[in-house]
């Protein structure tokens, strides 16, 4: 008992070095649950409150995962509602200057096997290529040191978006053809912000998410970023595991930077 | 090579004796050898004669990718390695093995289908490819750490995205059963390719790739991978819930802190970590808290050596957490979790006095049933065999074996399994034991190693197979011991195309796929009647071994096969699956005949290495064990029927029946000339 009471401190630590998130929770719960009922309350409150802090930093959309720990805070909450910045909630509000996206892709880092496929389907369909190096989604981790942990980074589609604002030459707008409003990238006006070495629209994302979800085309010198497919998704479909969703709604999704919480 | 599709088109040759680095074109061997395994036998003919010793520097260590490794096929990630093995005994012969991951496709990005290491460096270094730019880096600051602890030194060095080959501690001092490793759990198990690397001072090789894998037609290539992928099953999704999770293949549990011997562990299955695009995705992993050393590592739940693991620790709880301990302390050091793993579970599955060896042995096995038997004791193998089923006695043991330190025994086992039990048969009294206690220490290592001749030192594997089944477990089988016997270990097992664990509708189905591949309905029958059949096992051999060939040549996942699918109509699969993969990623159009042709001419070529390392008819024969136990049925291996089963295979192959080497006919008709002139001046061709 004493060996599993210090694991359960040690977890509760390392929930603030990023590190495998909801198994702690999940395992923590299970422990707590069954074998100290009066402790509970108090270290699910704890919980929590410190993992919500830590997905809105991370930006991840542990839908599931976030369920399974059974928290009042959590459960039978939107999980998109989560992934707001801790850093923007006092900007939240100022009046929106861009429509909601209404669909998002929704990760849960626990189904990734980390097979990469989605980042190959990526490059595959929107470049005609093979190769890592042009997806719109990245599947960031290793399984080796600390245990499989793999993240697929998506595109949260941010409701407030600082890539647009960023951008110098208004090449980023938003998507209302295809009905996804999702946050694209007008390539005929996006110059790669003439060949600098500081692109605007990866430093405003980079304050908000690491990696930055836009990336920069080698080749043709311009940004690239998720713009859903047109709403289909090809990373959703090609995942055999569950570990991307397409969440869709119609009133739009308070999503990513500047969104509700 | 016309075409640009499929192959990055050189091979990257290193020369670490004098630093030279140059590329090789690709269009030498490929397509005539497909790639992978057969490019790998081609250049091992082409470089290294027979009189090179394994651990020589003259030696090549190649790794190879194949045309779809790379692409979004499923299971397409694979790598082979090709070197002369330090393993087999007592002559040692060329060997190859296979490990997952995503080196491979990170390799193709970078612009190399492959990598021929040859030399010695003087001082430790590792490889690093950064696309075109290619360097060799001391590394002392590795040597010496294990294998995760160097992969994530590398990272740290080279980013998280690099992909790493290490070798662990027993790579290092050269053990002849030392592994190569990637990842947490891939590993080139079989040959003692660790050694090979350790013996070059090559600690490990680093790649990043930010290029592309070109394929002639994008969207026809991402249907075909769709296609291929319906015809396998997928995990599907579950939530990891509190307590048991399941993953077909062996329920496992999940999240549940236990606390052992080892430290407080978590064992958890489903989604942890699979290769590149692989579509069946479930892998088992562990973690141990308070055990830093061994600080998390997954493994493909398809093989079952990896899934038993946390099968057993549900089952019995003593032997299921020693496995698996045991593996994960076997991967960080770069030992062949296969010859060392101790199936102590074994002491409730396989009682003594062991009358069938158990489907899958190993060194573990055989050192286990000796001390039954009493003639291994704490002083002669200076294991602490009072603690039997502890992780004290399995670090005892592999770290002995891995740093070549403690008692004389672990030096010698380190030496391969093979030369530690001939070595006691040679040497009895150094160990306190008697000529027939001597004996008996070789009559067990035969019933775990069954291959005869002088290419043996590999442990069996489903070679009494029943694909674990109570009933069926133990029960001769011929095809799987031919395969054993003929070449190495995955061309025989579980993996094989014609399984009969595989065949979703059972034995309608069997027979339906032995009159259509073979015209013989019994062909893929272990039992027929009640009686061991031997009816066309030269012809399923050949079919399994060209098969393999084709698989580790493309290369596609063991698991990934396509032969038998429950999602097609008569559940029999997709048996044009290989040339449609090849011909998608290649651009060319290649019927399944020319494309087996190619493998076969991979695989009469790997013989002819054999043939010129010396291997001979007699050399093609099961120790004798195997034709004196009986199985659990009561069988035996009959030597009349073993010996026409060798004729039907040496036949079909085209080998003459005398001597088993291949026929002038035969390589006229594969268009090897070169190696008939080479074998004939030999006077190895008839």
């Amino acid at each position: 008992m004493a060996a599993q009471n210090t694991t359960l401190t040690q977890a509760c630590e390392k929930i603030h070095d990023h590190y495998s998130i909801s198994w702690l929770l999940i395992s923590s719960n299970k422990y707590i649950s069954d074998n100290d009922n009066q402790r509970k309350p108090e270290f699910q409150k704890n919980l929590n409150y410190r993992v919500t802090l830590q997905l809105t930093k991370l930006g991840e959309f542990l839908d599931r995962s976030l369920r399974r720990v059974g928290g009042s805070s959590t459960s039978g909450t939107d999980a998109t509602r989560l992934i707001t910045p801790k850093s923007t909630r006092k900007a939240k509000k100022a009046p929106l200057k861009q429509p909601l996206p209404r669909g998002v892709i929704i990760v849960d880092k626990h189904a990734c096997t980390g097979c990469r496929r989605c980042e190959l389907i990526c490059s595959a369909f929107k470049d005609g290529k093979l190769t890592r190096e042009l997806a719109r989604i990245e599947v960031a981790g290793t399984d080796v040191g600390k245990g499989p942990n793999f993240t697929p980074a998506t595109c949260a589609q941010c409701a407030d978006p600082p890539c647009l604002k960023a951008c110098p030459t208004d090449a980023i707008t938003v998507d209302l053809k295809h009905g996804t409003y999702a946050r694209i990238i007008d390539e005929g006006k996006c110059d790669g912000c003439n060949g600098q070495t500081s692109i605007k629209c990866i430093e405003a994302c980079a304050q908000y998410f690491s990696p930055s979800r836009i990336r920069i085309d080698p080749e043709r010198l311009v940004a690239i970023k998720c713009d859903l497919c047109d709403g289909d998704p090809q990373c959703v479909k090609s995942c055999l595991f569950g570990a991307l969703t397409y969440h869709k709604n119609e009133r739009g999704i308070m999503t990513g930077v500047g969104g509700e919480f | 090579m016309a075409e640009s599709y499929g192959y990055a088109g050189k091979i990257l040759r290193v020369d670490l004796s004098t630093g030279k680095i140059n590329d090789v074109s690709m269009s030498k061997y490929a397509p005539k050898f497909i790639g992978g395994r057969a490019v790998g036998a081609k250049i091992m003919w082409d470089e290294v004669p027979p009189s090179v010793g394994a651990l020589d520097p003259e030696n090549r260590l190649i790794f190879m990718t194949g045309p779809i490794t790379g692409t979004l096929l499923p299971g397409a990630a694979r790598i082979m390695a090709m070197f002369k093995s330090p393993q087999t005994y007592p002559v040692e012969g060329y060997a190859w093995s296979a490990a997952g991951g995503f080196w491979g496709p990170e390799l193709k990005y970078a612009g190399y289908d492959g990598i021929i290491v040859q030399g010695k460096s003087e001082k430790p270094v590792y490889i690093w490819i950064k696309d075109d730019y290619v360097d060799i880096i001391p590394a002392s600051f590795l040597w010496g750490m294990n294998s995760f602890e160097t992969q994530t030194e590398l990272f740290r060095r080279h980013g998280e995205k690099t992909h790493t080959l290490v070798i662990g501690p027993a790579g290092e001092n050269q053990c002849r059963n030392a592994t190569v490793q990637t990842e947490s759990g891939n590993a080139f198990g079989e040959g003692g390719s660790g050694g090979v690397m350790g013996s070059k001072n090559l600690k490990a090789i680093a790649v990043r790739g930010t290029g592309q894998v070109n394929v002639p037609d994008i969207r026809e290539h991402m249907k075909m991978a769709e296609y291929l992928t319906s015809l396998k099953y997928t995990r599907q999704t579950k939530p990891l819930v509190k307590g048991i999770s399941y993953a077909p293949g062996g329920a496992t549990e999940s999240g549940i802190h236990h606390e052992s011997l080892l430290g407080t562990a978590r064992v958890y299955a489903d989604y942890c970590h699979a290769c590149q695009t692989c579509s069946i995705g479930g892998n088992v992993a562990a973690e141990f808290f308070d055990n830093p050393y061994l600080s998390g590592a997954s493994m493909c739940v398809e093989t079952d050596i990896y899934v038993a693991p946390p099968t057993m620790y549900q089952n019995r709880k003593a032997g299921g957490r020693l496995a698996w301990y045991a593996t994960m302390l076997a991967q960080s050091l770069g030992l062949n979790a296969y010859e060392l793993r101790f199936y102590h579970s074994g002491a409730e599955m396989w009682k003594p006095p062991f009358p069938y060896p158990p489907d899958c042995s190993g060194g573990g096995s055989w050192l286990w049933e000796c001390n039954v038997e009493g003639l291994f004791n704490e002083k002669n193998t200076g294991l602490p065999w009072e603690k039997l089923g502890s992780g004290e006695f399995v670090e005892t043991l592999m770290r002995g074996v891995a740093y070549k330190q403690g008692h004389k025994f672990l030096k010698i086992f380190a030496e391969g399994v093979g030369r530690l039990a001939g070595y006691i048969r040679a040497n009895p009294s150094e160990f306190g034991l008697t000529e027939e206690q001597g004996e008996r220490v070789w009559s067990i290592y035969e019933k775990h190693y069954p291959r005869g001749g002088r290419f043996g030192g590999y442990p069996a594997h489903h070679t009494r197979c029943g694909c674990g089944t109570e009933e069926g477990n133990a029960r001769v089988t011929p095809q799987q011991l031919l395969c054993t016997v003929m070449s190495q270990r995955d061309y025989s097992t579980a993996h094989d195309p014609i399984n009969t664990a595989k065949a979703p509708a059972g034995d309608e189905q069997l027979k339906e796929r032995g009159r259509l591949l073979f015209g013989d309905e019994k062909a893929l029958f272990y039992l027929w009647n009640g009686d061991v059949c031997w009816s066309s096992k030269g012809k399923v051999t050949k079919h399994c071994e060209v098969q393999a060939v084709l698989r580790d040549s493309l290369i596609f996942c063991d698991y990934c096969t396509y032969y038998y699918s429950e999602y097609t109509k008569e559940k029999n699969g997709d048996l044009e699956a290989p040339s449609k993969m090849f011909n998608t990623a290649t651009g060319l159009s290649w019927t399944e005949a020319e494309i087996e042709k190619a493998a076969e001419r991979g695989r009469t070529l790997e013989r002819a290495i054999s043939v010129r390392e010396g291997r001979t008819r007699a050399d093609d024969v099961l120790f004798d064990y195997w034709y004196d136990a009986p199985d659990r049925l009561g069988k035996i291996v009959d030597r009349t029927m073993w010996k026409r089963a060798v004729d039907e295979y040496y036949t079909v192959m085209g080998y003459d029946l005398v001597n088993g080497w291949p026929t002038a006919d035969k390589l006229r008709e594969l268009d090897l000339q070169d190696v008939a002139k080479e074998l004939g001046k030999l006077g190895k061709l008839l």
